[in-house]
């Protein structure tokens, strides 16, 4: 699960709304005092982010909610970046190559960057960095993905990785704010964590936990200034909130998720943007038991759910229908290798006769209450669909804790989850589907053929012929439809119309902010 | 009062009520509440509450759908009413249990005194202690979702009123002095509690029963609305508040009008409970 946040503000604030009998939704809906607008008087100015949970932890490597991925983003800077479409781009290493046998890299690093306290980056920081996180003791998230590299060696300007085989995803590991560069000194005196102190856009300021964040802009950031002077980042935990404040030019932008709250955003101060994201929406089967561990049962309940139909209920149409693959740089028709037409029930009904269960079946559904707020109004659209085969789901809606724990231990029949994406495919898959990594058991499937898919898909270099393997791997997952894939998740940014330059990405990175201007 | 028999009900109860302006309301709106949940009971609704209609998603009320559909094309009006049938059940369960155990234990308290009074008193200051809305939660938290869970926990939350309402009473009863004569007379203390104690508590309880039924009601909706009460996709009317809360500028009628029938409820019961206890107090005139 990709997505942590704290839902008890939300039920607090949901509670007070309903004992005072209030039916309007701005109940708790912020007043900043004008002094908050631009305290420093300098130009540039401002730019205030509302979004509903805080940030959790300070060291890069150990960030989990994507509320700190997105802030210590703006801090830090990583080896590799992506551009808008998922594309490889340099960041802090100027330029890299690939050793031809590809078991090592040799990337050229920018020279002249320093960090935030005056200290010059150097490969020096780049070896210790990494190899702070191939450490099992620094507990990184993304520090599986570096298994591959036995050695990093740092010469000059050079940073060598050698490699036990050759690894595709690992470049696009390397963009992964778990994996940004620290530097050298603070690692060996033990202040990552502490004090954030990056060479990324905006330098740390200061943060009223549950309140305010403040960054402010590092004016000596080596692909140009920020243009805005601050940028604070306050905590609303309802979102119904945020869309009031939004409206009432409180503030420059306002990240939702539940896309009713984005549809009362209107008004001449805002303006919503829904953008796709590479998490995607998804029914997760439990294979290993019961009428699902025959393959018709499964694949006559990825028949009969019609994920458009979904998508208009639940996202008002916005919501774009996926495959398994969700990185923008591959992209596949998503249900061409389906056993049938998706909603169709007919064929549906006859698979299912096929499976031994012609008058259907009962599935325990868990859903999360809180956070994930859509993922109750998506199993009933997918309960009413699948009645029609007589799939009965039974709806379990726990809390994000209880939840999160019985999926990880495969506590379930069906699992209505939003599962977090990558701009590289081996990355979303490897840690589901290839034998003994982290998440086999909420999976609730496994076979040979996707393990071998995925290993061969991360050993070849050439994208062309990454793009026929995981081409091969979303045929293999949609025709034995361990799950039934949805649609990809939608963030919706509400854009005042004082910001400019502002931009979505997919990864849910804010990295436009340090190109984006409020002008007043 | 403490020197007489109880009191002889001279007109009928129902006759008392309906001369009550307040409780003729709370009787008119009360039974058009529980027609409309018998109706949905039933199953004589034009629509079926879960029945999702891709087609006619967010419609606004019109003839074939008087309050509207809701964000699944489902009907609001037929989602309304099995929504105050499922908290009007959940509401009676909840106060038949309070009042039956709330009762019994007050009026065995405020009788019998001592050492059982001191307990069960101290208990119900305990569980008074708590705020209601919060006590609910904690309960249902506890015991897991669902109506029967909900029920329980609105009973636990209401008994230790019922046991004050009818413990006072029988402290000032059980000093009367057709009380003592009776004992004097020899009898025993079963047929004290049910000739004498009794009648004297019935009215204030039967009072207090269609107050909590309202409150009952809120309750439920509030713990629906936070998630913990009836589940979805079976209707309650918190929960379709709850479910509706963001839909507000887009599609009013989604809120509107469960939100409107919890108020309705909830009026209705407590106009009831007015004219009761008008109808019911000896020291409201000789009507």
């Amino acid at each position: 699960m990709s997505m942590k946040r704290r839902s008890w503000h939300r039920a607090a604030c949901a509670a007070s709304l309903l004992l005072t009998a209030t039916l309007t939704a701005s109940a708790c809906s912020p007043t900043p005092s004008d002094d908050d607008k631009d305290p420093s008087g300098k130009g540039g100015g401002r730019l205030t982010v509302a979004r509903t949970g805080d940030i959790e932890q300070l060291d890069p490597a150990r960030a989990t909610a994507f509320q700190s991925v997105q802030t210590l983003g703006l801090v830090y800077d990583t080896l590799v970046d992506t551009d808008d479409s998922g594309e490889l781009v340099p960041g802090l290493a100027e330029k890299w190559q690939v050793a031809p046998d590809g078991k090592a890299v040799e990337l050229t690093l920018r020279e002249g960057v320093k960090f935030h306290d005056g200290t010059p980056f150097t490969a020096a920081d780049a070896k210790a960095t990494l190899e702070r996180n191939m450490a099992k003791e620094t507990g990184s998230v993304v520090g599986s993905y570096l298994a591959n590299i036995t050695a990093v060696e740092a010469d000059g300007a050079t940073l060598t990785l050698t490699l036990k085989q050759p690894d595709a995803s690992l470049l696009t590991a390397l963009t992964y704010t778990g994996n940004a560069m620290l530097a050298k000194k603070d690692i060996d005196a033990g202040t990552v964590g502490k004090k954030p102190n990056g060479t990324g856009p905006f330098r740390w300021r200061k943060w009223k936990q549950n309140q305010r964040l403040e960054l402010a802009a590092n004016s000596a950031y080596f692909a140009g200034a920020p243009k805005v002077s601050t940028v604070e980042f306050r905590v609303i935990p309802d979102e119904a909130s945020i869309a009031s404040g939004m409206q009432a030019g409180s503030f420059d932008l306002g990240i939702l998720s539940d896309p009713a709250v984005a549809k009362q955003v209107t008004g001449a101060k805002a303006a919503v943007t829904a953008q796709p994201t590479l998490a995607y929406h998804v029914l997760q089967l439990n294979a290993r038991k019961g009428p699902l561990a025959k393959p018709e049962a499964r694949q006559a309940i990825a028949c009969a759910v019609d994920r458009q139909e979904i998508a208009d209920a639940v996202y008002f149409g916005q919501a774009k229908v996926t495959g398994p693959i969700t990185s923008p740089a591959y992209p596949y028709d998503p249900t061409a290798a389906l056993p049938c037409e998706p909603g169709d029930t007919a064929a549906a009904k006859a698979l299912l006769k096929k499976a031994g269960y012609p008058d259907g079946f009962e599935l325990k559904t868990i859903t999360m209450t809180g956070e994930y707020s859509t993922s109750t109004n998506i199993a009933q659209v997918l309960q009413a669909q699948l009645k029609k085969i007589g799939v009965t789901l039974e709806l379990e809606r726990q809390q994000t804790n209880v939840y999160v724990d019985n999926w990880m231990k495969g506590k379930f029949d069906a699992a209505v989850a939003l599962n977090g994406g990558s701009v590289d495919p081996y990355l979303i898959y490897n840690r589901y589907f290839t034998k003994g990594a982290s998440l086999t058991v909420p999976a609730g499937y496994d076979s040979p053929r996707l393990d071998e898919l995925l290993a061969a898909a991360n050993l070849t270099t050439d994208k062309t012929d990454r793009t026929a393997r995981f081409d091969d791997l979303q045929k293999e997952l949609l025709g034995q439809s361990p799950w039934v894939w949805l649609f990809a998740n939608q963030v919706y940014y509400a854009v005042g119309t004082d910001l400019k330059g502002f931009k979505a990405l997919p990864t849910e990175s804010l990295e436009y902010l340090g190109k984006a201007t409020v002008g007043r | 009062m403490t020197t007489q028999a109880p009191r002889a009900r001279h007109d009928p109860l129902t006759r008392g009520v309906w001369h009550d302006r307040n409780g003729r309301a709370g009787t008119i709106l009360t039974a058009a509440l529980l027609l409309a949940c018998l109706t949905a009971a039933a199953g004589l609704l034009p629509y079926d509450p879960l029945a999702q209609d891709p087609t006619t998603r967010l419609r606004a009320p019109s003839a074939a759908h008087w309050f509207g559909t809701d964000q699944f094309g489902r009907d609001v009006l037929a989602r309304t009413l099995t929504g105050i049938a499922a908290s009007l059940r959940v509401a009676a369960v909840a106060v038949a249990c309070a009042a039956l155990i709330g009762s019994f234990l007050g009026v065995l308290a405020g009788y019998v005194r001592g050492r059982l009074d001191a307990v069960v008193s101290r208990l119900a200051d305990i569980l008074f202690a708590f705020p209601a809305i919060l006590l609910a939660l904690a309960i249902v938290a506890a015991l897991g979702q669902g109506w029967f869970n909900t029920a329980v926990a609105i009973a636990v939350v209401y008994t230790p009123i019922f046991l004050r309402v009818a413990r006072g009473p029988t402290l000032s009863v059980r000093e009367a002095e057709y009380v003592k004569a009776a004992k004097v007379l020899g009898y025993g203390p079963a047929r004290i509690l049910l000739r004498h104690v009794v009648p004297n508590v019935s009215a204030p309880v039967v009072v207090q029963t269609t107050l909590a039924l309202s409150w009952a009601i809120l309750t439920e909706s509030g713990l629906s609305f936070l998630g913990l009460g009836t589940q979805p996709p079976q209707p309650s009317l918190g929960l379709m508040v709850s479910e509706a809360r963001n839909l507000l500028t887009e599609a009013w009628w989604t809120l509107a009008f469960p939100a409107a029938l919890i108020v309705v409820a909830v009026v209705a019961l407590n106009l009831l409970g007015d004219g009761l206890r008008a109808a019911l107090d000896p020291r409201e005139g000789t009507r």
